[in-house]
């Protein structure tokens, strides 16, 4: 599948997550030291980087800055134990694709990886202004949203969620990650904002219909698939 | 230019300079009133004396001569330019009263032909008159005082010339007035200089104690050594900033290591959690404790992180109709079944705030209204102000204030989720902007939380 670095200087937690990625067919590097993993990321060629932002001697932010420095252009995915929204955006700026407080469940790091991996195989797509999967198009420009040819009004976040979901066919999106990217929240509003919303969209694309486009993943996220 | 004087007069050393320059000034002027009356009086009283001896002289017949200062006549001599120069002159009171019946005096004088000038004197007095009331006058450019008098046939009159001692009177007031003016213009200048000094110290110590409320614990005054109690102020002010800041900054990076040391055996313990072959119901509720305890740790961090933060980067200014609009979007099919959210927007404000903080503080009154809160639910805007209503059974009255205060965290019957924490949270972010949480209870039943910006 793809080849993945990993840098964790706790050895379980290394080991846990090695085992996770190795079972869903990924081939995983892991290292210890900061010092190491930049060696091999600068020598060998990786689909992405799992960077923990605080390991001894090099840290990940560092390696991170010095690999964007060196135009390395690899996905990375900072793992960190540092909560802050400064943080995060010290994160972003030193040029990481996506940010993960610790501690995690697996499968929302498996579908952060799915996601960076796939957004790396499609960095060609460019934009457009029109999203279509099967009976269901979205016209980006209008904000309108047709399904076999009939008009669904949908509120704005409403069709942000469809957006967000059309965008990342057939991968896991997780509650957090959509409370991220729909709704900019990096906190848990501790309040099923999710749930219901997706509810209400299912209610106006899905229910009306016979194929069910948005599936619900074991309470872990949310699947879209045409 | 008009706002300097406005500017000054709120400064305690300018005001003191001023008060005391006016206090200096209003002084000197009773100084000056007061000798230029005593020499006044005593040069009166020297030139009405010198009047009464050539009186004395011409009535004994032999006026000594006194050059041009002196003028006199009598009988058919009087010149008629004297008399008018009498007649337009001043009538001083002698504080020597005299005999003469002046009022007839007056008349011979003024009104009487100048031939035959008789004089009708009094029964009470013989031989030589009396003094009699003194006139100034001018004459021919100069100034006189002079006295009418009569031998009891004629009328005569002398005058003596007193220019050099008005000169006199006028060279002490200027004097007095030229070293007031010196005196009090150095005064200014000196204590200015020296208020000045002060004054930018004072100023240097306002600067950092408003920085400092505002949360810049990096602020110094830095005033240059000296001895002086305002610079002494300064340095202990700075000695106790320095420790405070290297004490805060310790704090910080104890809890920040403190949360990343608790997160990463979290991590672990939720891999091995999950790792666990079989997955029943026990290790789901050891799973969302880990969680819990995860964002229990995320929130502290977040309060204390806006506690000891500097103002926020991400500070920006919108329109708070629209977020609430938003917020209500969001929120509002979240509420269960039975409870409904309502929104009430008075005007269109624009307020300059961290818009993700205060979603956030927001979200968390919501998510108390929802859980401990009536039916009806507010979310409110007016003036510079947002915030969460509803028709529960709130807070007695009072516990009002208690409710925010960081301790009731530990209040076992919070409830799930760290909902405690909720409001202390609502409560950095007010602080964190400069704005006020107010808590009113309302009538009959209710409670209503509002975020008043300035």
């Amino acid at each position: 599948m793809a080849r993945i670095l990993l840098l964790e200087d706790d050895a379980q937690l290394c080991k846990w997550v090695a085992k996770g990625l190795g079972e869903k067919g990924h081939t995983v590097d892991t290292f210890f030291s900061g010092a190491h993993a930049l060696t091999a990321a600068t020598q060998e060629t990786y689909d992405l980087l799992i960077l923990d932002r605080m390991v001894p001697d090099v840290d990940g932010l560092k390696l991170l800055k010095t690999l964007r420095a060196m135009g390395d252009k690899t996905a990375v995915l900072l793992v960190t134990a540092l909560s802050g929204a400064d943080e995060r955006v010290e994160g972003f700026e030193a040029g990481c694709d996506d940010y993960m407080v610790k501690p995690f469940a697996f499968i929302e790091l498996l579908a952060r990886v799915g996601m960076l991996l796939g957004r790396s195989s499609e960095k060609a797509s460019g934009t457009a202004a029109r999203l279509a999967a099967g009976e269901l198009s979205i016209d980006l420009l209008s904000r309108e949203c047709f399904r076999q040819g009939q008009k669904i009004r949908l509120t704005s976040t409403e069709f942000k969620l469809l957006e967000y979901l059309m965008g990342n066919p057939k991968r896991l999106v997780t509650r957090t990650m959509l409370l991220e990217k729909v709704w900019g929240l990096n906190f848990d509003p501790t309040t099923s904002v999710v749930e219901t919303h997706i509810s209400r969209l299912r209610s106006k694309i899905d229910n009306p219909f016979e194929h069910k486009m948005i599936e619900t993943l074991r309470g872990d996220g949310y699947v879209f698939d045409a | 230019m008009s706002l300097m004087p406005k500017f000054l007069i709120r400064q305690s050393y300018f005001r003191l300079v001023a008060s005391l320059s006016g206090v200096f000034l209003v002084f000197q002027g009773l100084v000056w009133v007061l000798v230029s009356s005593i020499i006044e009086e005593t040069l009166w009283e020297a030139n009405v004396a010198e009047l009464y001896s050539l009186t004395l002289e011409l009535e004994r017949g032999h006026l000594h001569d006194h050059g041009g200062d002196v003028l006199w006549g009598g009988g058919d001599n009087i010149d008629p330019s004297i008399r008018r120069a009498f007649m337009d002159g001043k009538r001083e009171d002698s504080f020597l009263p005299g005999f003469v019946h002046v009022f007839e005096l007056y008349e011979a004088v003024f009104h009487v032909e100048d031939e035959d000038l008789q004089f009708e004197d009094s029964d009470e007095e013989e031989g030589s008159l009396a003094w009699g009331e003194i006139f100034e006058f001018a004459y021919e450019g100069e100034s006189y005082i002079g006295e009418m008098s009569s031998d009891g046939q004629t009328l005569q009159y002398v005058a003596v010339k007193i220019d050099h001692q008005r000169e006199r009177i006028e060279a002490v007031s200027a004097g007095i007035f030229f070293t007031t003016i010196v005196t009090f213009v150095s005064l200014v200048a000196i204590s200015y200089v020296i208020a000045l000094s002060s004054q930018r110290k004072v100023t240097k110590i306002q600067t950092v104690l408003s920085l400092l409320s505002d949360g810049d614990l990096s602020a110094r005054c830095d005033l240059p050594p000296n001895n002086d109690d305002l610079s002494s102020i300064a340095r202990r002010l700075d000695d106790a900033l320095e420790r405070l800041e290297v004490v805060t900054e310790q704090t910080r990076l104890f809890g920040k290591n403190l949360a990343h040391d608790l997160r990463t055996p979290l991590a672990r313990l939720r891999a091995s959690l999950e790792g666990s072959e079989k997955r029943h119901d026990d290790l789901t509720a050891a799973l969302t404790e880990v969680d819990r305890i995860a964002s229990i740790i995320d929130a502290m961090m977040r309060i204390a992180r806006l506690q000891s933060e500097v103002s926020a980067a991400s500070v920006t200014p919108f329109s708070l109709s629209s977020f609430a609009q938003r917020l209500y979007e969001t929120y509002e099919p979240v509420l269960p079944e039975r409870k409904t959210l309502l929104l009430e927007i008075d005007g269109d404000w624009v307020i300059r705030a961290d818009e993700v903080l205060l979603e956030q503080a927001i979200a968390n009154l919501l998510q108390n209204a929802i859980v401990h809160g009536g039916d009806f639910i507010t979310l409110f805007t007016s003036n510079g102000v947002i915030g969460i209503s509803d028709d529960g059974p709130g807070v007695p009255e009072d516990q009002l204030d208690e409710i925010i205060k960081p301790s009731v965290r530990l209040d076992p019957s919070r409830g799930e989720d760290g909902a405690g924490l909720g409001l202390a949270f609502v409560k950095a972010v007010a602080d964190h902007h400069g704005a006020r949480l107010v808590v009113e209870a309302l009538t009959p039943r209710g409670i209503k939380f509002s975020l008043q910006f300035d």
